[in-house]
């Protein structure tokens, strides 16, 4: 059970794992004032290098968060629901659970492997593996979860092979 | 005489007149014994036909119902970027009603920055979700509070009930929502048994005593207050019959009655009742049943309505256009009061509810919820994914539920921000009003689900839908996927690889003819690749593109999601090739998502009307570019909307809010593209003329300008790039475009695909350039002595 395996971990990485950034929104052509808060939740998460002129390129990087990221409760309600869902093997509802997630935090590699996951328990061997290719896009010098990404997009592949006459 | 009556006797047989008027009595009587019998009989098969009739009509009775379609569900949680605002044109459009305490579902009430809601709950394909009574907070375009009343607890996560954004009609629009009676309010029963059939729980199916008693309540009233037709009666009639009055009508309508009654329970046949009644008519709508009638008329659900609403509700049905309250209120509110008043004289209510109820306005919303969608764009799009998994006939008659991914707020933004920006540009450049067109399609980025549509620049405008079908030159729009053909070769380009961006000489090939210059006329001499797409430098990217090979090119933009089949033409590199903004953005989901293919999707789940799933569409994704390739590319739109073509947009956005994207004109300034992403949104946006005249419009003087204030009022996500582990720092030196160092002025940091060549070789700061001048030299030699 690979998702069991990682649903603790994912519950404390994600709690400290923020990775939506955040901008200050405009309304009627006005910039409006984030508070204080917004700004330094900008600051701590998204910032270019170097500032940017036609002849050098500001590359953009994503710095980590150390701060506790109310948002990302959201997303682990749901990646425990689907875990839940994928225990009792409604794998169609732990699959609609988890892209509600994605449709939250599409950037969180938890979510993506989970439903590599849950596409390898519906032996969909194709989607599996690219799902798990897209949490190691994301995934960002994380082993552990390349670790099993690794192995879905490992046991995916030989399924294939072996489901090939 | 004699002799004719004697010929008779002799033909019947009989000897004597009298024995003959004997035997001709009973032969008449036999003849009228049989005919009497043979009637019976027939009768008696005639009864057979229609007791077949009853029971195959009655229990394969599959209600015709149009499909409905719905907007995404509003997902609420802490942090949530959501004004009040947005959340109350959401709670409006689902019907909420405001009141000063909220103690029910569909209630709330608001006080600044708080909003007290009681949520209807809603049954989702993929779990349900219960009434929640919540109190919220917001600051600063955020809700940051999201508390259940009942628990006490800090709600999680919860979702609104979808809104329902249209539905699929078939050529006679026959409407209903259809309803139980476990679930029906036990006064609107009440109310409709006390009206139209008091005896209804006792009769077989026809009252002789009901249709005494309405004459005498008739009589009483000074007028027709009640009808002697018990309800079973009037199903019957609606469900087989026509509305001809006739003897013949009427003694079919009391047999079926009396057969429906036989083999179905009482309740089957008021449920049946509830779902069929016709109430109103709107255009060419028809509104049956109590469900939709309850939303036609008071716009919320059954459950929600109040005794004086019941009353004109059930009043209604004895003449839906006579007393349409819209259009003769007074004559509605008159029967209304006699419904309330036949209540309380039958003690269904009380005098004081009696009162009460009499005071009531009538309650009518006042903008009826239409059968027609306002996104005509959008449904248009739902209607073709949906055909190719559905009958036409399934989708109109089958009453299936269409969840889909549109976003009503940003849908608003988009179409708001297009008519009031090509409005503004027609109205600079002198144009006719009418003069341009535009055609808007935003997804989510990541998934590649369609959340907002606009295929005409005015609100609703159904007809030719231009996000759709309008193909148009895309112009530089196609110039990233030269340059992620490039950059998917890291052995031969990186970001700073110099490009020469001189005019070509095109005498030796087939194309003498074409002359391709750079947008401000000027060439450029060798640039950085990074630059020459940020500047969009058209000679750059010809010579790039020929270096490359078109077939390299039309690889890409088939592994990108482009279908078509698209000619092997030097044009091509500058976007000579005709796609829609359907087209354009599937191609550009590939970008936004890193390099994985999604196909473009706008309906979520499919259910039947028992809310039982039918169908889901997953979300599928295909890996066809590395991440590496794509991350460079992704940087360098990011620039060029910081200092190259995009820069525009930042009038509008905050200086570190993230995004990439790119321009495209065409020849003679006839069509103005942009397309760009944040982390959460990409959008596309064309502008142009319909006929092909020139729009004046480059891609950054109009696309761009209704792009920027879109992504200003949805984008929320930063945009973050995540380079792969294969991508590292270099120093390069911009005007060689060869590995520097850190010390050196000039050199400039990039990202590059580790484990080439090129990256070995690190020099001193002023060899390269050195060695670069001798290179060129001894080029230009080479070329003065070809």
């Amino acid at each position: 059970m690979l998702l069991l395996r990682v649903s603790f971990l994912t519950a404390i990485i994600l709690l400290l794992n923020a990775c939506a950034s955040h901008a200050p929104r405009v309304v009627s052509g006005e910039f409006e004032q984030a508070t204080e808060n917004t700004n330094k939740g900008l600051d701590e998460n998204a910032t270019a290098s170097s500032p940017a002129d036609e002849n050098t390129i500001a590359l953009i990087e994503t710095k980590k968060s150390s701060s506790f990221d109310r948002r990302q409760q959201a997303s682990i309600r749901l990646y425990d629901q689907a875990t839940t869902l994928y225990e009792q093997q409604e794998y169609d509802k732990a699959a609609a659970v988890l892209e509600r997630g994605l449709r939250l935090s599409p950037k969180n590699a938890y979510l993506w492997q989970g439903l590599a996951q849950v596409r390898l328990a519906q032996l969909q061997y194709k989607q599996a593996e690219q799902c798990a290719r897209k949490s190691n896009a994301l995934a960002r010098g994380n082993r552990d979860l390349k670790e099993l990404n690794d192995e879905i997009i490992f046991a995916s592949h030989k399924a294939r092979l072996s489901a090939t006459p | 005489m004699t002799k004719i009556i004697r010929k008779i006797n002799r033909m019947l047989g009989g000897s004597s007149y009298k024995g003959g008027m004997r035997r001709k009595h009973r032969v008449w009587f036999r003849r009228v014994l049989w005919l009497m019998s043979a009637l019976v009989l027939l009768g008696i098969f005639y009864v057979i036909y229609l007791d077949f009739t009853v029971r195959a009509h009655f229990e394969g009775k599959r209600w015709e119902i149009p499909s409905k379609v719905y907007a995404r569900p509003l997902e609420l949680f802490a942090e949530k970027d959501i004004t009040t605002d947005q959340l109350l044109d959401e709670i409006t459009a689902l019907r909420y009603q405001r009141v000063v305490r909220v103690v029910r579902p569909g209630e709330y009430s608001r006080t600044g920055d708080r909003v007290d809601i009681y949520t209807r709950g809603f049954e989702f394909h993929d779990g349900s979700e219960a009434p929640r009574h919540l109190l919220m907070r917001f600051s600063a375009n955020r809700l940051i509070e999201l508390r259940d009343v009942e628990t006490e607890s800090e709600a999680t996560i919860v979702r609104l009930e979808p809104i329902a954004i249209g539905g699929i009609y078939p050529r006679i629009k026959e409407d209903r929502i259809l309803i139980r009676i476990k679930d029906t309010p036990e006064l609107l029963i009440k109310t409709l048994i006390a009206v139209e059939d008091r005896d209804f729980y006792q009769h077989k199916g026809i009252a002789p005593t009901a249709i005494l008693r309405a004459f005498i309540a008739n009589i009483r009233a000074g007028g027709v207050v009640q009808g002697g037709s018990t309800l079973t009666q009037q199903l019957v009639k609606n469900f087989y019959l026509s509305e001809k009055k006739s003897l013949w009508r009427k003694a079919n309508e009391a047999i079926m009655a009396l057969q429906l009654e036989w083999h179905y329970e009482k309740n089957d046949i008021l449920e049946a009742y509830f779902n069929e009644i016709f109430l109103a008519q709107q255009g060419a709508r028809a509104i049956h049943g109590f469900g939709l009638g309850s939303q036609y008329y008071f716009a919320k659900p059954l459950e929600e309505l109040n005794t004086a609403e019941i009353a004109l509700l059930v009043g209604i049905v004895k003449g839906p256009s006579f007393y349409d309250p819209r259009r003769h209120p007074q004559r509605a509110r008159e029967r209304r009061n006699v419904v309330l008043k036949v209540l309380a004289e039958q003690g269904i209510i009380s005098d004081l509810s009696l009162a009460r109820a009499l005071k009531q306005d009538l309650g009518i919303a006042r903008n009826q919820p239409g059968g027609i969608s306002p996104y005509p764009g959008f449904m248009e799009l739902v209607q073709r994914q949906l055909h190719r998994d559905y009958q036409e006939q399934d989708l109109e008659t089958s009453g299936l539920h269409i969840y889909t991914s549109l976003d009503p707020f940003v849908q608003k933004q988009i179409q708001s921000a297009m008519t009031k920006h090509i409005a503004r540009l027609e109205n600079q450049r002198r144009f006719e009003p009418g003069f341009l067109q535009g055609a808007g399609i935003v997804s989510d980025s990541n998934t590649g689900e369609i959340i907002a549509l606009s295929g005409d620049r005015y609100q609703g405008a159904a007809g030719f839908n231009r996000a759709l079908d309008a193909k148009r030159p895309v112009g530089s729009l196609l110039k990233p996927f030269v340059y992620l053909t490039a950059l998917s070769q890291p052995s031969d380009y990186h970001m700073a690889t110099l490009i020469d961006d001189s005019p070509m000489d095109w005498t030796l090939t087939d194309w003498k003819d074409w002359a391709p210059k750079n947008y401000d006329a000027q060439s450029h001499g060798p640039v950085p690749l990074y630059q020459a797409l940020a500047n969009s430098y058209n000679l750059a990217t010809i010579r790039l593109g020929m270096q490359l090979g078109l077939e390299n090119i039309i690889e890409t933009l088939h592994l990108a999601g482009i279908e078509r089949d698209i000619p092997a033409l030097p044009s091509l590199i500058l976007g000579a090739i005709e796609l829609s903004p359907y087209e354009t953005i599937q191609a550009y989901q590939v970008l936004a998502s890193g390099g994985f293919y999604s196909e473009l999707k706008a309906i979520r789940a499919v259910t039947n009307n028992q809310g039982e799933l039918i169908q889901r569409f997953p979300l599928e994704i295909k890996q066809v570019f590395k991440p590496a390739p794509v991350y460079l590319l992704n940087q360098i739109l990011a620039h060029a909307m910081k200092t190259g073509t995009g820069k525009r947009a930042y009038r509008l956005l905050p200086e570190d809010f993230h995004v990439a994207g790119k321009t495209g004109t065409t020849d003679d300034l006839r069509d103005s593209w942009f397309a760009g992403f944040s982390g959460d949104r990409l959008a596309v946006l064309w502008v142009g003329n319909d006929d092909n005249q020139p729009a004046g419009l480059t891609g950054s003087s109009g696309a761009l300008e209704i792009w920027s204030e879109l992504m200003a009022t949805v984008a929320y996500q930063s945009l973050e790039l995540n380079p792969s582990e294969d991508v590292s720092t270099v120093y390069v030196d911009p005007e060689t475009g060869e590995l520097s160092n850190k010390s050196c002025a000039e050199a400039i940091e990039i990202h590059v695909i580790e484990g080439y060549d090129w990256m070995q070789s690190n020099q001193p700061c002023e060899s390269n350039r050195t060695v670069k001048k001798i290179r060129d030299k001894i080029e230009r030699i080479r070329q003065w002595l070809n």
